[in-house]
C-alpha cells in the first residue's frame, strides 16, 4: 500500500540525499515544462503567422464590386480557403492613410480612385497559397496577385523542424526525467539493500517490500514535479502582471482559439504531475524488481 | 534410521540435489564451485517437537541444505515437504508463506541495524500485518524468553554477539513457526554466549517448536546428546538419536 507518511519520514531521517534528489527531479522537471511551454509558444506564433499570410487578389477598376462579392462567395464556399475579406476602395484608403499618418503629404496626394478593391484570401494550409493565388491570377477582372512566396516556404521549414524537434526533445526530457527517478531510487534501495534482504527473508511479501520503495519514488516524483509546477505558475503569473501575451496565446490547430498564459501553464503542470506519477511509478517498479528476484 | 514411529513428520526432504553450475554462480566463492555437486540424493525426515543437529565440515552442504529450504536457492532436483505440502512447489512471489512457516537464524544475526532490538522482533509480526496490540503482547514475551526485554530499546552496535544472536532468536520465535531452522548460529559467538543460545534453543524444544541446527561446533553437539545427522560430500553418512559429532 503507498504510505505517504513514511516516505516522507524516510526522506527526513536522510535529508541530504533527499534534499540533492528532490533538487534533480525538480530541475528536470522544471526544464520539461519550460520546454513544454517553448515548444507551444513557437508553435503558437506559427499558427499567427500562418494567420497574417495571405493571398491578395487586386481588381481592375471597371470590375464591379458586386461581381468582386460574388467572386468572394464563391471563393468562401472552397474547403481549401478559411477566409476570405472584401476590401473596397474606402476601405483601402482608410488603411493606407493610417499606415502612413505620419506622411501627410503622401496622405493628401491620394485618392480612393487610386487604390483598387482587393480580396484578401488566407488558406487553411500555407502550402495551399501558391496554388490558390495561381487559379485566381487568370480570373476576369484580377489585375494582379500577391502572396510573399518566400516567406511562405520559410515558415513551412520552420514549422516542420520545430514540430519533430519538439516531439524529439519532449521525449529525450521525458528520458531524462524517467533516468533521474530511477538513479535516485537504486540509490536508496542500494543503501536498504541488506534491509530489504532481511525483510524477505523473514516472511515478507513482494508488495511489503515493494511498498515503501514506490512510495518513495512516488513521493519523490510528484513533491518535484509539484514544485516544478508551482514554479511555472509563479513565473506565469508574474508574466502577465508584467502584461506579457495579455491577450493571450494562439491555440495551434485550432480555428483562433486563444488560451491565458495562466491557463496553458496549469494545464502544462497538470501534464507534468501526471508524468511525476507515471514516471515515479514505473521507475520504480522496474528498479525495486531486481530484489523480488530470488 | 532412527525409530520414531510414535512422532509426526513434519519435515521431509526426499532426493535433494544441487549442482552448482556456471549460471548459478551468484559471486567469485560460487564460480569456485562450476559443476560441483554439493547435496547428491539428501533425503532426511524432521519430526515434531524433536532436536536435530547437521553436522559436518564446512562446504559439506549444510547451509545449502537451509538456502533451499527457505527457497533462498532452487535445487537441481528433489522435493521438499513440510507438513505434507510441497515447498519446492509455491511459486516463487508466494515463498514468503513458507518463510513465515519457517523461523530462521542465521550465523550473521541479519539484524536491522536502525532499528531498535524491539522493532528489529517486531518486524516479524509486521511483516504478516499483526496489529500493533498483537505485536505490544508478542515481542515483549519473546524477548522475555531470551532474557533480553530489558534492552528492548538498545541497537543492535549496542549489543554483543550472543545478544544479537538472541535477539535473531526471538525474531524467529515471534510469529511461532512450525519450526526453527539455525544455520551456525554459535559460529560467530564466543563459547559461553554459544552456551546460552543452547539453552534457549533446548528451552524452544520444550515449547513444542521442532529445531534442526547446521554447525560444526563438536563440543556442543557431543555434549547436547541429541539426534545428530552427518553429512559429507553432498550425502548422509550417519543418522543417530542421541549421536557425538564423530559418531
Amino acid at each position: 500500500m503507498i504510505n505517504f507518511k513514511n516516505a516522507y519520514e524516510t526522506m527526513k531521517k536522510e535529508r541530504v540525499l533527499s534534499f540533492s534528489n528532490l533538487l534533480v527531479m525538480t530541475i528536470t522537471f522544471l526544464v520539461l515544462g519550460v520546454f513544454l511551454l517553448v515548444v507551444f509558444l513557437s508553435q503558437s506564433t506559427l499558427a499567427y503567422l500562418e494567420q497574417q499570410t495571405q493571398v491578395t487578389a487586386f481588381f481592375r477598376d471597371d470590375f464591379t464590386e458586386e461581381r468582386i462579392l460574388q467572386l468572394q462567395a464563391e471563393l468562401q464556399a472552397d474547403e481549401r480557403i478559411s477566409n476570405v475579406e472584401y476590401i473596397s476602395k474606402e476601405e483601402a484608403l482608410q488603411i493606407f492613410t493610417e499606415i502612413n499618418k505620419d506622411e501627410p503629404l503622401l496622405v493628401e496626394s491620394i485618392s480612393a480612385n487610386i487604390l483598387p478593391a482587393s480580396l484578401k484570401i488566407q488558406t487553411r494550409k500555407i502550402e495551399d497559397l501558391k496554388i490558390i493565388a495561381e487559379e485566381i491570377a487568370p480570373r476576369e477582372g484580377v489585375e494582379g496577385v500577391k502572396f510573399f512566396e518566400d516567406v511562405v516556404s520559410q515558415f513551412q521549414k520552420l514549422a516542420n523542424v520545430l514540430y519533430i524537434a519538439g516531439f524529439i526533445l519532449t521525449a529525450v526530457f521525458l528520458f531524462i526525467s524517467y533516468s533521474a527517478i530511477v538513479i535516485t531510487l537504486r540509490t536508496y534501495i542500494n543503501r536498504k539493500g541488506t534491509e530489504l534482504e532481511i525483510l524477505k527473508l523473514v516472511g515478507a511479501s513482494n508488495d511489503y517490500v515493494q511498498a515503501p520503495i514506490i512510495s518513495q519514488g512516488l513521493f519523490f516524483s510528484l513533491t518535484s514535479s509539484i514544485f516544478a509546477t508551482v514554479l511555472l505558475l509563479l513565473g506565469a503569473v508574474v508574466a502577465t502582471l508584467l502584461g506579457v501575451f495579455d491577450s493571450g496565446l494562439l491555440v495551434p490547430f485550432t480555428t483562433g482559439f486563444r488560451i491565458n498564459l495562466i491557463a496553458l501553464n496549469l494545464i502544462f503542470g497538470i501534464i507534468l504531475l501526471a508524468s511525476g506519477i507515471l514516471l515515479g511509478y514505473l521507475g520504480s517498479k522496474s528498479t525495486v524488481k531486481k530484489y523480488l528476484n530470488y | 534410521m532412527p525409530k520414531t514411529e510414535q512422532k509426526t513428520k513434519q519435515l521431509e526432504f526426499k532426493n535433494i540435489t544441487k549442482v552448482y553450475m556456471p549460471e548459478d554462480a551468484s559471486d567469485e566463492l560460487d564460480m569456485a564451485f562450476q559443476g560441483i555437486t554439493v547435496l547428491d540424493g539428501i533425503s532426511l525426515d524432521i519430526y515434531q517437537g524433536e532436536f536435530a543437529f547437521l553436522v559436518g565440515e564446512s562446504g559439506a552442504g549444510k547451509s545449502t541444505l537451509v538456502k533451499i529450504l527457505i527457497r533462498e536457492e532452487e535445487p537441481t532436483d528433489g522435493e521438499i515437504y513440510l507438513e505434507g505440502e510441497s515447498v519446492l512447489d509455491i511459486p516463487k512471489e508466494m515463498v514468503h508463506v513458507v518463510r513465515r512457516k519457517i523461523g530462521v537464524v542465521f550465523q550473521d544475526f541479519k539484524l536491522l541495524d536502525s532499528r531498535t532490538v524491539f522493532e528489529n522482533v517486531a518486524i516479524a509480526l509486521a511483516v504478516v500485518k499483526a496489529p500493533q496490540e498483537e505485536i505490544n503482547e508478542i515481542v515483549p514475551n519473546v524477548l522475555n524468553m531470551v532474557g533480553l526485554l530489558d534492552k528492548k530499546d538498545n541497537y543492535p552496535y549496542q549489543l554483543s554477539g550472543g545478544e544479537k544472536q538472541r535477539v535473531a532468536i526471538a525474531r524467529a520465535l515471534a510469529h511461532e513457526p512450525d519450526i526453527l531452522v539455525a544455520d551456525e548460529p554459535t559460529g560467530m559467538i564466543d563459547p559461553k554466549a554459544g552456551e546460552r543460545i543452547m539453552e534457549i534453543l533446548e528451552d524452544v524444544v520444550e515449547y513444542g517448536t521442532t529445531v534442526l541446527m547446521t554447525t560444526h561446533d563438536q563440543d556442543i553437539v557431543n555434549r547436547m546428546k541429541k539426534r545428530v545427522i552427518r553429512i559429507h560430500g553432498g550425502k548422509i553418512i550417519s543418522d543417530k538419536q542421541e549421536g557425538g559429532y564423530n559418531d
